[in-house]
């Protein structure tokens, strides 16, 4: 699971019916110095940002622990369009790296 | 720094030493991490510099701050851990070195 601070939304005006009900947000994975701020800083150039499939309602600003790649599928027992899944929002992160 | 090279890279691998480098809190999470420490752990190399982007782990063996530990990227060896066929965990401690 790698964390990320939910950037942004995404309004889907179609959808797959395989996708179900949960919304897709828009994340920027975080680095050390991030880590060191408690997720809070200047989010980090070199990465790329992920959509990623929430159920568990985060909003811009949170912390979210995703998992990504095939792995999002796992925690469903049907057939789903997903790459990334969002695993549940952080309350703390403690980093002594 | 984790560059997208380094980000790719260690999402390919999947077993891997690495470093507890600290622990996490969830406020909202999946059912099945009731109750389950998470470990920050900091993928690395033989000879101790980093090797890839920062994981949350799951913990069967506990461990330390600073503890070598091996982490198996799979998500086979979480479930059966927190018991639970369609947890979304991932990463997880499989063993704790003494060196």
């Amino acid at each position: 699971m790698k964390l990320a601070r939910v950037v942004g939304r995404v309004v889907l005006s179609s959808r797959d019916e395989n996708l179900g009900f949960g919304n897709l947000v828009v994340v920027w994975p975080l680095d050390k110095k991030n880590y060191k701020q408690e997720g809070r800083g200047e989010l980090p150039k070199t990465q790329f940002n992920l959509i990623v499939y929430d159920t568990i309602g985060a909003i811009p600003g949170d912390i979210i622990g995703y998992v990504d790649g095939a792995e999002a599928t796992a925690a469903f027992d049907r057939p789903i369009p997903i790459d990334a899944y969002n695993v549940g929002i952080v309350e703390k992160i403690n980093y002594a790296g | 720094m984790t560059t997208r090279r380094e980000y790719r890279r260690a999402a390919l691998e999947k077993m891997q030493l690495a470093k507890i480098v600290g622990n996490l809190t969830m406020a909202s999470a999946h059912e099945s991490l009731k109750g389950n420490a998470l470990f920050l752990c900091q993928p690395i190399d033989e000879n101790g510099n980093d090797a890839g982007a920062v994981v949350a782990a799951i913990s069967p063996f506990g461990g330390g701050l600073g503890s070598k530990v091996v982490i198996v990227a799979d998500g086979s060896q979480a479930r059966r851990y927190v018991g639970h066929e369609h947890s979304p965990l991932r990463h997880c401690i499989v063993c704790v070195l003494d060196d």
